[in-house]
């Protein structure tokens, strides 16, 4: 027996999120720039943008290419023979998120435009 | 007064448990401490803040591997747990629960409590403030044992509770007061978890050692670090001593300096309360705090 064996705690607290249809743009130079990093694995491998809690603004952007997950509960777009996945838990904070990549030494990389923003952080990499 | 021997007391305390094998990574990224490091037994205070730098939870850390323990003010749980499961990724494996009722935590405190602790069979050296000791089902740690009083803290399991309480009172502890426990912290310069501080920026309340502006982003930071690199940390927060209570809020001293009094908690015939004041006021210093009720006098303790 432990300090949390006993009985008093609750089930897992579950927050229900809003589920909407996603709509993202994706530049031209951000398109090629996906293409470019997933390279020749576009059938076994999505990139998959998310927001996790974190940074100046409550929200952070993470961008990850990985094997196509097993679970459910993403929703699927297709750029050019790539897929990017979105889960429905992102959904709301990411629906018509513009996707650019800046070509640059300095400050470069993908930059996100979020409409359902208040606010940025100075790096970009936080939103809220 | 300081009870010659010890007393001991419950602090009512809400408790969230953060669970799964990314829980002490997703604490990391929203407090104002790096956790990161975070082991077994760790024991720590940590804050929570919104955009703007202002506190929205102040918890106390018992961290139990995969676990993590998190024992807080009742008024702050809802925002908390909102905060704690919001931003959870897809791919990260975390829970939050509630266990409120679930452990009690316990101050003992007075001129001697070591006598009560070695009654118990604990080694009074193997104590410390940055680790929970465990002690059968039970965990303790020390907050304060310099100068004339120390103070323990233990967390007890619901279920153990009156069995654990009669153990300390079988060792010479007596009953004591909540008020008592907690102006003793503010005398030792620890904000109990229990005393509202939502709303304040941290630096007022002289809880610069919950900010780490090193560890990277978490919410409020930008305005922690302007705040710190433009020199504009001119609040803290001390102890003070009076014959009455004080009431909380803001309101003005004498000399018209703006303060604001965040607790005021009986210790024997005084008060001692504590008190948001500008940087300027001098250690050991009176001031005089005009009331709803009057003026009071008040030493800086």
């Amino acid at each position: 027996m432990s300090l949390i064996d006993s009985s008093g705690f609750s089930l897992p607290i579950a927050t229900a999120s809003e589920r909407v249809v996603v709509h993202i743009e994706v530049t031209e130079a951000a398109r090629a720039a996906v293409k470019s990093a997933i390279g020749g694995q576009s059938d076994t491998h999505v990139l998959i943008i998310s927001a996790k809690s974190g940074g100046c603004s409550g929200y952070l952007y993470d961008m990850v290419i990985v094997q196509r997950p097993q679970e459910e509960g993403f929703q699927s777009i297709d750029v050019d023979g790539v897929t990017i996945l979105i889960h429905d838990n992102d959904s709301a904070l990411l629906n018509g998120l513009k996707l650019d990549f800046k070509d640059s030494l300095m400050g470069g990389g993908f930059h996100m435009d979020n409409p359902n923003a208040d606010r940025a952080c100075g790096c970009g990499q936080s939103f809220g | 007064m300081i009870p010659p021997l010890a007393e001991i007391v419950e602090i009512p305390t809400a408790v969230t448990l953060v669970s799964g094998k990314d829980a002490r990574m997703h604490l990391d990224r929203m407090l104002t401490v790096d956790v990161s490091k975070d082991s077994f037994l760790t024991r720590r205070y940590s804050l929570i803040c919104d955009l703007n730098g202002r506190i929205t939870s102040y918890q106390l850390h018992a961290d139990l591997g995969g676990q993590i323990l998190l024992f807080h003010d009742h008024s702050v749980s809802n925002i908390l747990r909102d905060n704690l499961t919001r931003g959870i990724p897809w791919n990260e494996n975390i829970e939050i629960s509630s266990g409120d009722g679930a452990v009690h935590r316990i101050l003992l405190y007075g001129k001697h409590p070591e006598r009560v602790i070695l009654g118990l069979g604990i080694n009074i050296e193997e104590l410390h403030g940055e680790k929970w000791t465990e002690f059968l089902d039970s965990m303790i740690s020390v907050i304060h044992t310099k100068g004339d009083f120390s103070l323990y803290e233990m967390l007890v399991p619901a279920r153990n509770y009156s069995a654990f309480v009669q153990s300390l009172k079988n060792n010479g502890a007596e009953e004591g007061e909540r008020n008592s426990a907690i102006a003793l912290q503010s005398l030792s310069g620890r904000i109990d978890t229990s005393v509202g501080v939502s709303g304040n920026i941290p630096f007022n309340l002289g809880l610069d050692d919950l900010i780490d502006l090193k560890k990277g982003c978490y919410p409020g930071q930008e305005i922690h670090a302007r705040m710190e690199s433009r020199d504009r940390i001119n609040k803290t927060t001390s102890a003070f001593k009076t014959q009455r209570e004080m009431p909380l809020g803001r309101m003005k001293s004498t000399e018209n300096s703006p303060i604001e009094i965040i607790s005021s908690q009986q210790l024997g015939d005084s008060w001692i309360n504590l008190i948001v004041h500008p940087n300027e006021i001098e250690l050991d210093s009176e001031i005089s705090v005009l009331t709803s009720d009057g003026e009071i006098s008040a030493h800086r303790v």
